[in-house]
């Protein structure tokens, strides 16, 4: 599947409308896109759904946090930090 | 030295004055700030005799004049008294005491920042509030698809704020924190998108000041595209000037407080730093993310986070169409 192929995103697409359904609304989520895996960026252009946390969800202990999907539909999820403020002063 | 004016002249030249301020002072798209009686003089020489002398911010070139239909100034004569033009901006001097109860009352514009200080004509990248909120960014301007009426564009809670906001409400420049007041209000809000799930929001403009296309510290806008993973963007915003950026995320949805009120914001690009470089700061809601290799508009800045340090957007074309607005260019 390349980048280019528009059967693939729409695959992708439809695996980050099922992750948003199911997580957007979670107190420690704040946004949920589609990025490059990170650490590898524009080298290997592997797209993955990425969920952005809230500061308390990276600080908390792995038993007591909400845990996320590896993958969806053979889509990557990664969890990133993501605690964002609207850019009024 | 000194030039000797007889009575009869002065009494001549005061009427010639008076109606130079009747026809003149108050076109506002001459830009006069002061018309006074000065000695005349043409091409370095100074005559003895007294002309008009009227003071603007800034020439405007003929071809704009003309098509204004508006004669240059030079060539006005009142009363046998021929015209100079002269730029010069004179402003009151008063002292502004304790910063912070000043500006709360709408004083002072101390600031030689350009991104907060008063824009004539206006562009992108000025500071923005309404009558009551904290300053925003002037993103850019915007044409309604259906009336051609000209508009600013930038976010709801810049421009709309709270739940029970009308229509109508008046929007200043700068903004109220950066010494905005009432007769700096620039646009009235007309409508938002988020109903559509989008932060954004436009106001039409009233007429006081000329309108450009142009990001202060960046350039004219050239269009408007779709942005997409890996893209190099740029912007400039009210509080953290021209800063730049790479799109690392698109398509997002986000969940952000509004007024008390949790909404889904949708269409959602992620911009992160370039070279440890600074992406945003409060203040820069409403800046338009563009395209550094084309400076074509790809979003609308609308919140932000430091350590990491990144911006969120939404994607420009879905709140144009959401708006149904156009990019003025």
């Amino acid at each position: 599947m390349s980048l280019e192929d528009s059967q693939y995103w729409d695959k992708v697409y439809r695996a980050q409308d099922k992750l948003v359904r199911q997580f957007l609304h979670h107190p420690d989520v704040s946004l949920i896109d589609i990025g490059y895996a990170p650490d590898q960026g524009a080298k290997t252009k592997s797209i993955v759904l990425r969920i952005h946390v809230r500061k308390r969800w990276m600080e908390a202990d792995e038993d007591d946090r909400i845990s996320f999907p590896k993958q969806v539909d053979g889509i990557p999820v990664v969890v990133v930090p993501g605690d964002y403020r609207l850019a009024t002063r | 030295m000194t030039m000797h004016v007889g009575s009869r002249e002065m009494a001549r030249a005061q009427l010639a004055l008076h109606q130079a301020l009747g026809s003149c002072l108050y076109d506002r798209t001459r830009k006069i700030n002061l018309i006074d009686l000065a000695q005349y003089e043409e091409d370095g020489q100074k005559h003895d005799r007294l002309a008009l002398r009227f003071h603007v911010d800034y020439r405007i070139p003929e071809t704009q004049l003309e098509a204004l239909g508006r004669e240059p100034l030079q060539n006005l004569s009142f009363v046998g008294f021929p015209s100079m033009v002269t730029e010069s901006k004179p402003r009151l001097q008063q002292w502004y005491g304790p910063r912070r109860w000043y500006r709360s009352q709408g004083w002072g514009r101390t600031s030689s920042n350009p991104h907060t200080s008063r824009a004539d004509p206006l562009r992108g990248g000025v500071s923005v509030s309404t009558d009551f909120s904290g300053s925003g960014t002037l993103g850019g301007i915007v044409r309604d698809r259906a009336t051609g009426n000209e508009m600013l564009l930038s976010n709801w809670h810049v421009l709309v704020v709270y739940w029970g906001a009308r229509r109508g409400q008046r929007i200043r420049q700068p903004g109220r924190d950066d010494g905005g007041t009432y007769a700096d209000v620039i646009a009235n809000l007309e409508r938002d998108a988020m109903s559509a799930d989008l932060d954004a929001a436009v106001a039409v403009l009233n007429d006081r000041r000329d309108i450009i296309n142009q990001q202060l510290s960046v350039g004219p806008v050239r269009g408007v595209r779709r942005a997409q993973l890996g893209m190099d963007v740029e912007k400039s915003g009210r509080s953290s000037r021209r800063t730049s950026g790479r799109v690392t995320g698109i398509n997002g949805a986000a969940i952000m407080p509004y007024s008390g009120i949790e909404r889904v914001i949708r269409n959602v690009v992620t911009i992160e730093q370039l070279n440890l470089g600074e992406v945003s700061r409060g203040g820069d809601s409403g800046s338009w993310w563009l395209d550094s290799a084309t400076k074509e508009a790809v979003g609308l800045h609308f919140a932000g986070q430091n350590n990491p340090e990144l911006g969120l957007a939404m994607d420009m074309q879905s709140v144009l169409d959401a708006l149904n607005v156009d990019i003025f260019m």
